[in-house]
């Protein structure tokens, strides 16, 4: 052999064994790139909802630079919508501009307003606008905005201070000569009221329907309420219906002001702040935030009042927050239902209503500021203390509304006459409390497997054994192609075939369809227990393991029978079940419903349960029911005492199986449950599951939100839940087949 | 049981297939007088769409007809129930026609004469044939300017914008000059250009919507259907088996290729088919080699021990996983994380406009490639099972390398299997919906995901799906009633394309088992 050839031999067994080596490299790479997947689909599910428990948390104060001199306190103390502009107004009219990056002032405006400004209040949280008192009894109205424009090239922030309507001015005097002890203004809807409490204690409401057409121009209703001889002290206005009242003697009453000509005093209890100026609305304007207590007893309760169940309505006290110190104040957040305290020795906690949550304490600062401000989105806190130095402190706090709590506990929504479950992720109006208990998803969900598996197991557990045990083999040949196909029809056809067509017949002909529930086994049974009774000579007529077919005229049979009966069966209900069930039994009717979901859900999951089962009966070792047999066994005691017991955990873990898809299921329960997330087990009403509330709420979510983590976190759980369940479906199975390897 | 489950199958099937195929049959026009009580039109020109039958307990018809009486603009309401006492004659008349509009659904009446503005070209009885040869060349024509719009005038407009962002740039280097000018006259010219053709097309059009035909309704009105407006006509009652045999083809032919109208609910469903077919394809050309590679892998190379077992065990669970799973992660991990980093890597001078980073073609593929790996994996797995020990062995004993073995050996035995696995996967894909709805089908997609324009297939674009389609129409359609046909339609279609599929895939199989049965002992 030459040197060149073995040299061309050499390259190329190099070269096949480099091929060699690249092909399991790439082979075991696809392997483990699955393994990959797995693991990589349940960390990033995971990766989105953790965030949801993530602790809140308060950054160390940065401070500002300090401005020069002792600046005057200031009556107004804000930040901008973007949390980069701070401002502080002082009683003359000197509105100052900081820069909060830097803390300096950028820019000053001197207002026109005669005396002095001595309250500032905020009418509406969604927007930077408030109504400044005068000393001289005068009301005005300013907006401060702060758009940005490119004009330089550079992104600049421009500073705007201007009238939010045409004519921004009230004259108090007009309507309260006798000087105004305390005053709430809440702009919605262009609607502005105003509450007023004058000198003399009485109350009154001021509506302007149409405040952008300017104020003096258009009079406002006026409206005066009773005050019964006690003496208010302060008053709350926090949205079109609520006028709280809170009154000396810590008695508070509840306005409904919604038409002021019928302004009804609907709630009055004594809530007992321990003090009175620290008292706030929460967002909303339903609620109240008390400070109360004493000592070590201290603790923010969160009260709203609430419809009674016989009419009328009450104050509760529905949850308390326990501080433990003394409070300084209170802030509310701007677009959410949390609030944060700021106690006299300088903590700062955090807390949600909704979620009944303390969420964090921390102790960034000596003593309790001056002046504070939280931005509009709650991750900033701006102080300013007695000498005028500016603080910041960055607030971690991105899902306050969701806890454990919150989603799995009944819990007392504003409003609500009662703690309840409740799935409602999202509104129109900014101000809507989210509700998101997972109970009625969670029941949805387990209430249309349960339904489904109503349906399947008889059917597909007992066809199963038929199949397996009894069947014809050349009848068998067919059948399991067929429950091939049927495992094949896309639920999106089963799902719409339930919704559109057979919902409606199931509504009208409902005593059909149970008579059809209660005909079909019996008389299956009877027909059988005929046939048997029958001699043998007879049978030949059908052949042995071909008996199955002889059902199906019988099934049709019953089918029109039951289509026959029917109407007479609803006469004996008073001519109308649905009326009757309703009456009789309290039970409402949807026309999409849990029968028709679990109709349509057990065809799809039938197939899935009877090949699993089919399969585990007949791999039993054949020599187990010949053995049977051949000591004397009829083929029925063959069936349940050997065959049957062996392959029972093949049959359990074909019920997990169908099970966990039955849980996951999403066309069919979207098109056939009606969608409505309630509570409740009865067989004709409709669900929510997990699976359908994502593919109904998910492309509509915002990314990063509460919800779409929430979303997030149950598409975790329905991740989890199948993956257990097909696990121990799965191992069980692994078990039998070792076990019969072993027979 | 069995007997049970059995005629669930076919009971479902042959239910799609009769409601499906009725959907395109010519149906009985009948005229019907009404008694006055009955809420409705006194005379109806209507196909007769469902029947109640039910007795009272005396015995008496107490069943309710389900009218479809077409003109839902010029006489509704389109569909009512009747009584059936409330029928007080009927008739089939021959003369009565179906005018299928592009628009605000079917017309029934007689044609009474075909008008040229307000001149008649054609009246009486004649009428019907003239307005039928006249339908067919007004159809020529307007499909005609329909693709001079999308051709000659989109090309003027998109000279036009080419002209004025010249413009705009010459004036923002010099701002004044030769150079502005002559810009500023191209700029002129191509607009000019522009209006002048649509001008042109507009007057062509309204002279093409003058011939119209004076309908005369079964209450008497007349009304005039502009035969620009009309997509196809005839009279079911004159018509025979055969006639009615090949209508029904032509409008299954219509149905399979032409665009959907009035809200998806009428006209055909071809770029539902376009997306679905294309979606599949991609997605199979995605799953194939991953999940042969993890069968190659599972079975030919790992060795066995907890390693693999867990990795099996994975493989099943993914296959029980629920799809709308999948869709979050897709929607999730895809779109968002994988869509937002390709957008700032490579279309970061569109953003904040999305390109990759929102729901489209390739990452629904992508969630179903996912969703369907397991199916090719088993399949595979177990068609490599098949192949006998000796097989291999006898091939690594000739000195062939494993790779060797693997590529001249085993994977063409094995091909029959993986070909029924991807098949399987493709029969499962055509039919998921459920994470479709979260990466990327919608209800009306303006373009098709593959075209003429480069690059032919556009990765980022929405789709529109045939399992979307049935939903869509059925749950999300204002016009429930008129949208059923359409719905039972879609749905037959895609039973039988996945029933094929399957088939396909069953038969594959069977002969596989045959062919190894050879080497079994």
């Amino acid at each position: 052999m030459s040197e060149s050839t073995r040299a061309q031999r050499n390259t190329a067994v190099k070269r096949r064994a480099r091929l060699d080596r690249l092909t399991t490299q790439i082979v075991a790479g696809g392997g483990i790139a699955v393994m990959l997947l797995v693991a990589g689909i349940f960390s990033y599910l995971l990766s989105v909802a953790l965030p949801l428990f993530t602790p809140a948390s308060i950054s160390a104060p940065t401070a500002l630079e300090k401005p020069s001199g002792k600046p005057e306190a200031p009556v107004l103390f804000d930040l901008d919508e973007s949390g980069e502009i701070a401002y502080r107004l002082v009683p003359n009219g000197v509105l100052t501009f900081i820069d909060v990056d830097s803390g300096l002032p950028i820019a000053t405006r001197q207002l026109e307003i005669g005396a002095g400004i001595h309250r500032v209040h905020r009418p509406d949280p969604g927007r930077t606008l408030y109504a400044l008192e005068s000393a001289d009894g005068h009301l005005h109205f300013l907006e401060l905005t702060f758009p940005v424009s490119f004009a330089t090239g550079t992104r600049e922030r421009q500073i705007r201070v201007e009238p939010p309507f045409r004519d921004s001015v009230i004259d108090l005097q007009q309507w309260a000569p006798a000087g105004v002890k305390d005053l709430a203004v809440h702009l919605e809807e262009a609607t502005l009221s105003v509450a007023i409490l004058d000198g003399r204690d009485s109350l009154q409401i001021l509506r302007y329907a149409d405040a952008e057409a300017g104020l003096p121009l258009l009079p406002p209703e006026r409206h005066w309420l009773s005050a019964d001889g006690l003496t208010p002290v302060r008053l709350f206005l926090g949205s079109l219906q609520w006028l709280f009242v809170l009154h000396a003697d810590g008695r508070t009453d509840a306005w409904d002001v919604r038409f002021p000509e019928d302004a009804r005093r609907l709630a009055s209890r004594a809530l007992a702040p321990a003090d009175v100026d620290a008292v706030t609305l929460l967002l909303g304007g339903g609620a109240l935030l008390v400070p109360q207590g004493r000592g070590p007893d201290v603790s923010v309760a969160h009260w709203f009042p609430t419809r009674l169940d016989g009419g009328g309505f009450q104050w509760v006290r529905v949850r308390d927050f326990p501080i433990g110190k003394q409070i300084a104040s209170l802030i509310p957040e701007t677009r959410r239902r949390g609030f944060l305290v700021l106690a006299v020795d300088g903590d700062i906690s955090i807390h949600h209503t909704t979620a009944a949550t303390t969420l964090t304490v921390a102790r960034p600062l000596s003593a309790a500021p001056n002046a504070f401000a939280l931005s509009a989105r709650g991750d900033e806190l701006i102080l300013e203390d007695a000498n005028g130095g500016l603080q910041r402190i960055a607030i971690d706090n991105e899902h306050p509304e969701v806890s454990r709590s919150a989603l799995l506990d009944r819990v007392w929504y504003e409003g609500y006459p009662a703690p309840q479950y409740t799935w409602q992720s999202t509104s129109a109006s900014t101000d809507f409390e989210p509700k998101f208990s997972l109970a009625p998803l969670i029941v949805g969900t387990l209430k249309a497997a349960f339904y489904s598996m109503l349906f399947a197991i008889p059917v597909a557990a007992l066809g199963a054994i038929y199949c397996a045990y009894f069947m014809a083999p050349g009848l068998r040949a067919w059948i399991k192609p067929s429950v091939e196909l049927m495992a094949a029809l896309p639920t999106v056809i089963l799902g719409f075939l339930a919704g559109l067509w057979l919902a409606p017949i199931i509504e009208r002909a409902l005593p059909s369809v149970l008579l059809f529930a209660v005909l079909a086994p019996v008389l299956c049974v009877t027909l059988g227990a005929f046939i048997q009774l029958l001699p043998r000579t007879r049978l030949r007529v059908l052949p042995d393991g071909w008996q199955a077919l002889a059902m199906i005229p019988v099934l049709l049979f019953a089918a029109s029978l039951a289509n026959a009966y029917g109407p007479s069966l609803e006469h004996a209900f008073m001519g109308d079940i649905r009326a009757w069930l309703r009456t009789q039994l309290a039970i409402d009717y949807d026309q999409r419903n849990a029968i028709v979901v679990g109709i349509a859900m057990g065809v799809a999951v039938i197939p899935v349960i009877f090949a699993i089962a089919e399969d585990a009966i007949s791999s039993v070792p054949a020599r187990l029911s010949h053995g049977a047999l051949a000591l004397g066994a009829t083929r029925w005691q063959a069936l349940f005492l050997v065959i049957l017991p062996t392959a029972s955990p093949g049959i359990f873990s074909a019920l997990m199986i169908g099970f966990g898809r039955a849980v996951g299921e999403t066309m069919i329960v979207l098109m056939a449950s009606g969608n409505t997330p309630i509570l409740d087990w009865d067989p004709f009403t409709g669900m929510r599951t997990f699976a359908a509330n994502l593919a109904i709420e998910l492309p509509e979510s915002v990314v990063g939100s509460s919800h779409y983590r929430v979303l997030f976190l149950s598409a975790l759980v329905l991740f989890a839940f199948t993956f257990l369940v097909n696990t121990i479906g799965e191992a069980v199975r692994q078990r039998l087949r070792e076990r019969y390897g072993e027979l | 049981m069995i007997a049970l489950a059995l005629l669930l199958v076919f009971g479902i099937l042959s239910l799609i297939a009769t409601r499906g195929l009725g959907h395109f049959w010519p149906d009985d026009l009948w005229e019907i007088e009404l008694a006055a009580e009955a809420g409705a039109p006194r005379a109806v020109l209507a196909i007769i769409a469902d029947e109640e039958t039910a007795t009272d307990r005396s015995g008496a018809n107490r069943g309710r007809v389900l009218l479809r009486s077409g003109n839902r603009d010029l006489a509704p309401p389109e569909f009512f129930w009747v009584d059936a006492r409330n029928m007080r004659t009927r008739s089939r008349p021959a003369d009565a026609g179906v005018i299928e509009r592009r628009a605000r659904g079917n017309a029934h009446g007689y044609v009474d004469a075909v008008l040229l503005g307000e001149r008649a070209l054609a009246r009486g009885p004649e009428s019907w044939a003239f307005a039928e040869k006249l339908l067919a060349d007004v159809q020529l024509k307007r499909t005609r300017l329909e693709s001079e719009r999308r051709t000659r005038i989109a090309a003027l407009a998109r000279a036009s914008n080419n002209a004025q962002e010249r413009l705009r740039r010459a004036q923002a280097e010099s701002g004044v000059g030769s150079a502005v000018e002559t810009r500023s006259a191209q700029a002129d010219a191509a607009r000019l250009a522009y209006r002048e053709a649509t001008a042109d097309l507009r007057r062509r059009e309204v002279e093409l919507a003058r011939t119209a035909l004076l309908l005369r309704l079964a209450d008497g009105t007349l009304h005039r259907v502009p035969i620009v407006d009309i997509e196809r006509m005839w009279r079911p009652n004159g018509m025979s088996i055969g006639a009615r045999l090949a209508h029904q083809a032509d409008s299954i032919a219509a149905f399979l290729s032409r665009s959907p109208r009035e809200g998806n609910t009428e006209g055909g469903i071809y770029p539902a088919i376009v997306g679905t077919v294309v979606l599949v394809l991609l997605m199979a050309v995605m799953v194939a080699p991953l999940g042969v590679l993890c069968a190659l892998y599972l079975h030919e190379y790992a060795r066995p021990g907890p390693g693999v077992r867990l990795l099996r065990i994975a493989v099943n669970n993914l296959a029980g996983v629920p799809s709308i799973v999948y869709g979050v992660f897709g929607l999730g991990f895809f779109v968002y994380v994988l869509g937002g980093s390709l957008d700032a890597l490579f279309f970061a001078d569109t953003l904040p406009s999305p390109t990759l980073g929102t729901p489209g073609l390739l990452w629904a593929a992508l969630t179903l490639a996912l969703l369907t790996m397991p199916v090719v994996i088993v399949s595979t797995e177990e068609g490599l099972s098949r192949i006998p020990k000796d097989v291999r062995e006898g091939s690594l004993a000739l000195g062939a390398t494993r790779s060797e073995t693997l590529r001249s050996v085993i994977l063409p035995s094995a091909a029959p299997a993986i070909l029924t696995g991807v098949i399987l996967a493709v029969a499962r894909a055509a039919g998921e919906v459920a994470p479709l709805m979260l990466v990327g089908v919608v209800k009306l997609a303006p373009r098709l995901p593959i075209d003429g324009e480069p690059p032919f297939l556009h990765l980022d674009r929405q789709f529109m799906h045939l399992g979307f389609h049935i939903y869509d129409v059925g749950f999300q359609s204002p016009n429930v009633e008129a949208a059923r046909p359409v719905v039972f339609a879609t749905a037959l279609l895609l039973v039988l394309v996945i029933v094929a599929l399957n088939l396909t895939a069953i038969v594959l199989r069977n002969r596989l088992h045959r062919r190894y049965g050879v080497f079994d002992v």
